[in-house]
């Protein structure tokens, strides 16, 4: 399991942040992400792997119209 | 069929008229505001006096002070005495920092009966200021249909009588632009405030505030929209108010430190021109870019707020919209703005109504309009959002409301609550477009069923119980409205912030003082109650702060600077935050500090709160919240969100969903939701240091500043 | 044919002459940071940076009040009259040669009068014909 702004979801092999995101159907465009507590930066999300029990934040920043 | 601008010019006749020497603005402030009585004509300045700056600030804060002053607990919004205030801020005209032209608003409202405050772009506030004057007043009632000029190059102001349609908003626009302007080059110098004739027929007029877009060589209209303030434009028999000021320059504004404010707007302008593209693309979409992602994150409202998204959305989403704009150029609502979120779509050829085949302009469609006027009455065709934005802009009817209500009653369609023999014909089923288009024109021509409509959800959940038998429980679960006014275009069912961002406001449901949903819903950052209130605090309190200064929301956290990856609080923005601060002690040459901010703006938030309460609103029973906004009403609801729903009687309530009926299921849920919305009143009202019953405390406003006498008095009679 | 300032990095001597021109000659005093040519020291490759506008009128589309215009012979030019200073034209210049000062309201900015060029002693500033679309 990965727990993702709270919410378990089932951990896959090659789970990278991106596929994360994609089953999240996280699309907004401003998202910081950490994977237990580490930044992942944008350019790396389609490679760095989310190890099984992680703990990320996928933190939105919006505050709307 | 329209006059010509000789023939206009010619119709004129001067009913009074007042010359004086335009005061010299001093560190943002002219120190001096306008008052005109349509009774009987009296024009006259008044002095803005220290403890006004002190405490009120400016903007909304002066039109606040000012219609205490003018009303009494009784004064109804169609009484003479209820003003229109409209004045902009301190900061309000510098060209430097993006985002600093807007114009607040503030009146009794038609729709709340309480106090209305819009804030708006467009030249006005800014040319109103240099021309001499922080804030205009305009109380009484004309006998006739007058136009009120205020030429601050000759220090002149007039009132007048003319032969103008007041029907059409940008024909107004349009007309009295080219009479005032002296020559081609002077239409820049020129702002009209104007309405339509759905401020004549309906209870949600809107004012337009114009300015002049050089390339398109027209004037262009934005909303002062919530409230129906155009209405009691209307009700005074006011036709326009019109500003002329030439002498615009960078330091028109006169602020004690001018290099600070460069500095800043400066990097905030770099700062966009970097990183807009990669982030909101403000000046790409506008408020648009939000069409996709609302709809993504389930916060979309369709069907009368029933869903957050819907599978046909994406024939509405951001970048069809984007599509239809023919921007390609810089579109600010005020010079300086880099953020450029003003849209157009030019051309656009007119399929409906008294402008059939025109070719016009049209402002927007910005997402609440969208949102509105589209997904929420269930309908995706961008060239109907389109059309409905121009009408109801012309007009004069808020885009908000007329979505809020279009969805209502067809929600009320679909269960039988009216049919045709009462809709005067109109198939008013969720995704109508054509019946749609048919209410707004009755709304904007006082014909039908829109003369029901016109009237705002309350008055129609009301009007259909007494005359048609509707079920009442129903009504007020479905009808999108607190304190009177139609809730705004966002999904807030899974967001307990938001339900109280929306309905623990002073003006009712708009998302002006908060919007907590990512945050809250998505991010999960406000996990108890604590968190909530404290967002609930800090998030109006800051928001305020703009509309006593004449600014924007959008460049606050519609452009996140670099600097934001590593800031504690990310969600603050605190680098812009610091600009705000900044640009506020180099405008008045004040020493404030980002705390001091939050105060400034508590003051008035809590005299607006005590000025509620003077109405004989402002308490607990007020801040309730309709449940469609709080939950699922109906099984169709729960059913579409079943997993989500029953996940949460298990996780969240403790009941196993398993073997329930989906009314029992409704019940439950509706139970838990609303004794947790409860709840958060009692936390929220704390925090702000109010009473359980939502009153501010005695020891609160003393310690805020605002004990005048009679708001002292008015709260103990209340406590 | 637009004439512009080219340059030559590698020739320039960091001696100044050029800010001094064009400071005196446009706001009367020698300060080099009202100056339209700005010389800056370390490049990564050692030579110093001469930023001057290339002309490429980036910011005629962004000024609110259409002040900035292209002349008949292509240069870029801001009309102080017109201009409310706003500084749009600075946050969107790509070469950041659209120049701002403290003491003054409007930007400014080359405008190709060539007098720096004139005044250059190794030619690390000269006058150059671009074509213009």
């Amino acid at each position: 399991m990965v727990s993702v702004n709270g919410i378990e979801i089932e951990w896959q092999e090659e789970m990278t942040v991106q596929k994360l995101l994609q089953i999240m159907n996280y699309t907004f465009p401003m998202i910081v992400v950490t994977v237990n507590g580490i930044p992942v930066d944008r350019a790396q999300w389609p490679v760095y792997m989310v190890p099984d029990k992680s703990v990320v934040q996928a933190h939105h920043l919006i505050a709307g119209g | 069929m329209g006059i010509t601008t000789e023939e206009l010019r010619a119709s004129r006749k001067v009913l009074a008229e007042f010359d004086y020497e335009p005061a010299e603005i001093e560190k943002g402030y002219s120190g001096k505001s306008l008052y005109i009585n349509l009774t009987d004509l009296t024009i006259k300045p008044k002095d803005i006096t220290e403890q006004m700056k002190e405490i009120f600030i400016g903007g909304k804060g002066f039109g606040l002070w000012y219609l205490w002053n003018a009303v009494k607990p009784s004064t109804k919004w169609s009484d003479p005495e209820n003003e229109i205030v409209i004045s902009s801020g301190p900061i309000g005209g510098i060209t430097q920092y993006p985002g600093s032209g807007k114009s607040l608003v503030v009146t009794l409202s038609p729709l709340t009966n309480s106090v209305m405050d819009s804030n708006v772009g467009g030249y006005f506030g800014p040319y109103l200021k240099f021309s001499g004057w922080d804030a205009l007043e305009v109380q009484g009632k004309a006998d006739q249909d007058v136009v009120v000029f205020i030429d601050g190059d000759r220090g002149k102001i007039t009132i007048e009588k003319m032969e103008l349609d007041p029907g059409a908003s940008h024909l107004v626009s349009e007309q009295l632009t080219d009479m005032f302007a002296e020559s081609e080059k002077d239409k820049k110098n020129i702002s009209i405030v104007s309405t339509g004739s759905g401020a004549d027929n309906t209870l949600i007029g809107l004012l337009n505030f114009s300015f002049y877009d050089l390339r398109r060589k027209a004037p262009r209209l934005k909303q002062a929209g919530r409230g129906g303030i155009g209405t009691v434009f209307r009700e005074k028999n006011l036709a326009a108010l019109v500003v002329r000021y030439s002498s615009l320059s960078g330091r028109s504004n006169n602020p004690a430190d001018p290099s600070t404010i460069a500095k800043t707007g400066v990097k905030l302008a770099r700062e966009i021109n970097k990183f807009d593209d990669e982030q909101f693309r403000m000046r790409q979409i506008g408020t648009a870019n939000l069409m996709t992602p609302m709809n993504d994150y389930d916060l979309l409202p369709v069907n009368n707020f029933k869903f957050g998204s819907h599978e046909d959305a994406v024939k509405i989403s951001s970048d069809v919209l984007r599509s239809k704009f023919t921007q390609n150029m810089p579109d600010g609502c005020w010079v300086g703005c880099a953020l450029s979120c003003c849209k157009a779509v030019d051309n656009f050829e007119l399929k409906t109504g008294p402008f059939k085949g025109d070719k016009v302009i049209v402002d927007g469609p910005e997402y609440e309009t969208a949102a509105g006027l589209g997904s929420n009455c269930g309908i995706f065709d961008p060239d109907h959002i389109i059309e409905a934005n121009f009408y109801c802009d012309t007009y004069g009817i808020d885009t908000i409301s007329t979505g809020t209500i279009t969805a209502f009653a067809m929600e009320c369609y679909e269960n039988g609550v009216i049919n045709k023999e009462i809709t005067g014909g109109l198939e008013l089923s969720f995704g109508s477009a054509d019946a749609a288009m048919e209410l707004i024109h009755q709304m904007g021509q006082g014909r039908g069923f829109g003369k029901i409509a016109g009237l705002g959800v309350r008055r129609m959940k009301h009007f259909f119980v007494d005359e048609y038998g509707a079920d009442e429980a129903f009504l007020e679960d479905i009808g999108m409205e607190n304190k009177g006014l139609e809730y705004s275009q966002y999904q807030a069912k899974e967001s307990l912030a938001q339900q109280g961002g929306y309905a623990m406001t002073n003006k009712g449901p708009q998302h002006d003082e908060a919007w907590l949903i990512f945050m809250d819903m998505v991010n999960k950052q406000l996990p108890t109650f604590e968190k909530k209130a404290e967002a609930l605090h800090y998030f109006p309190m800051f928001r305020t702060w703009f509309g006593l200064m004449g600014l924007c929301k959008l460049p606050w956290n519609d452009i996140i600077p670099e600097s934001n990856k590593d800031a504690d609080r990310p969600e603050l923005i605190p680098e812009h935050v610091q600009n705000y601060v900044d640009i506020f002690n180099a405008v008045t040459g004040k020493q404030i500090d980002k705390d001091e901010m939050i105060r400034q703006s508590e003051r008035v938030y809590n005299f607006q709160r005590v000025f509620n309460l003077r109405l004989g609103f402002g308490t607990r029973e007020h801040d309730a919240a309709p449940y469609r906004a709080l939950g699922p009403v109906t099984e169709e609801e729960y059913e579409s969100r079943a997993e989500r729903y029953d996940n949460q009687l298990r996780d969240d309530v403790g009941i196993n969903p398993e073997g329930m009926s989906t009314a029992d299921k409704v019940k439950k849920m509706r139970e838990y939701r609303e004794s947790r919305y409860e709840q958060l009143i009692d936390v929220v009202y704390k925090r702000r240091g109010w009473t359980t019953n939502g009153i501010p405390t005695i020891g609160h406003l003393c310690e805020l500043g605002i004990d005048f006498p009679e708001v002292i008095e008015t709260v103990k009679n209340k406590l | 044919m637009l004439k512009i300032v080219e340059k030559n990095e590698k020739e320039c001597t960091l001696c100044g002459a050029c800010e001094t021109t064009c400071s005196t000659f446009y706001f009367k005093e020698d300060d080099r940071l009202k100056s339209s040519i700005q010389v800056l020291e370390a490049s990564e490759n050692g030579d110093p940076v001469i930023n001057v506008c290339n002309q490429c009128g980036n910011c005629i589309d962004v000024c609110p009040v259409e002040a900035i215009k292209r002349t008949g012979k292509g240069t870029v030019v801001i009309s102080k009259k017109a201009c409310v200073g706003c500084f749009n034209c600075v946050g969107v210049c790509p070469t950041d040669t659209m120049y701002w000062h403290e003491d003054l309201t409007e930007p400014f900015k080359c405008i190709s009068c060539s007098r720096c060029t004139k005044e250059c002693p190794t030619e690390a500033i000269f006058m150059e014909e671009v074509a213009t679309n």
